[in-house]
């Protein structure tokens, strides 16, 4: 029987230049092109993100500063950010 | 209202923001119909992604329609009847119809809007917009390359599929070229970029 499961790719994501570049977790792909944009739109999707490595069994495989598009948030994401909800000051009156 | 660049006449060019915006909206969401049907987690986080910066261009075309018209993005995307809507026909096909639809999500009407030579306010915006738009299309693009390439490639069966796709999505797809009434005062006189995604 044929193996149809993708190959796994360790993803390592970093939020801004001169930071270390941090685990966040896997993705599946057929090839590296793919296991790219797959690492894009998992972990550079919320977080802020300047540079991704994804090793595979070859060699490094790691994104180019030059390419600032690839991980470009151009219109208003905010609504992907993690945050909480704003208390109401007052209590609610009852009646 | 906006103080539109020199000889821009206003007809064509809010028929044209409206067509984008409406493009834009509609595939946003038939986009998002794929959610939950993708083979892997990855892909079916990623076309949902894709289907929501659609959501966010639109709004970018709406709001410089409200400009001209004094009618709210909110206004336009929730409060008319369904065959007011300029969108091409081929974005309003449901999902399923063919898989080389994907193909429709970065070429489309995708003009800049972007006047030359004039300097005011209103097309100041319309440039940031087409600025706004065109890195997240460019991903959109290669993101929908790498997954037709490869489903094109992978097997007999997969490359049946994927032919009889484009053969019966090519003459709908040209839908995305029409021109709109007006269009050509706009595009004629260079005061709007053309047709066409740029390649990225």
């Amino acid at each position: 029987m044929t193996d149809t499961q993708w190959d796994t790719y360790e993803v390592f994501h970093q939020s801004k230049k001169g930071d270390p570049h941090i685990h966040v977790g896997s993705v599946h792909a057929p090839d590296p092109d793919m296991a790219l944009q797959m690492a894009r739109d998992q972990f550079a999707r919320r977080l802020a993100c300047v540079s991704l490595w994804w090793p595979d069994n070859e060699g490094h495989c790691g994104t180019d500063y030059q390419d600032e598009n690839f991980f470009a948030r151009t219109t208003d994401k905010s609504y992907r950010d993690p945050k909480g909800f704003d208390a109401p000051l007052k209590e609610p009156s009852h009646g | 209202m906006a103080e539109l660049p020199a000889g821009i006449p206003e007809p064509p060019l809010r028929r044209l923001l409206l067509a984008m915006a409406d493009d834009e909206l509609i595939l946003g969401h038939r986009d998002s119909e794929w959610t939950g049907h993708a083979p892997i987690l990855e892909e079916d986080i990623a076309f949902s992604n894709i289907a929501q910066d659609e959501l966010g261009h639109s709004l970018i075309w709406y709001a410089l329609h409200e400009e001209i018209s004094g009618r709210t993005p909110d206004a336009m995307a929730f409060e008319r009847a369904w065959n007011d809507f300029t969108c091409s026909r081929f974005v309003t096909y449901p999902k399923g119809i063919s898989p080389t639809r994907l193909s429709a999500v970065p070429v489309r009407r995708s003009r800049t809007g972007a006047t030359h030579g004039t300097h005011t306010e209103f097309a100041h915006r319309a440039q940031r917009g087409g600025r706004e738009d065109h890195p997240e299309e460019a991903y959109h693009l290669l993101h929908v390359k790498g997954l037709l390439t490869r489903l094109g490639d992978a097997t007999e069966e997969s490359h049946r599929r994927m032919q009889a796709g484009v053969v019966a999505a090519f003459p709908q797809a040209l839908g995305l070229f029409e021109h709109l009434e007006g269009e050509e005062e706009l595009v004629g006189g260079g005061r709007v970029s053309g047709h066409g995604f740029p390649s990225g």
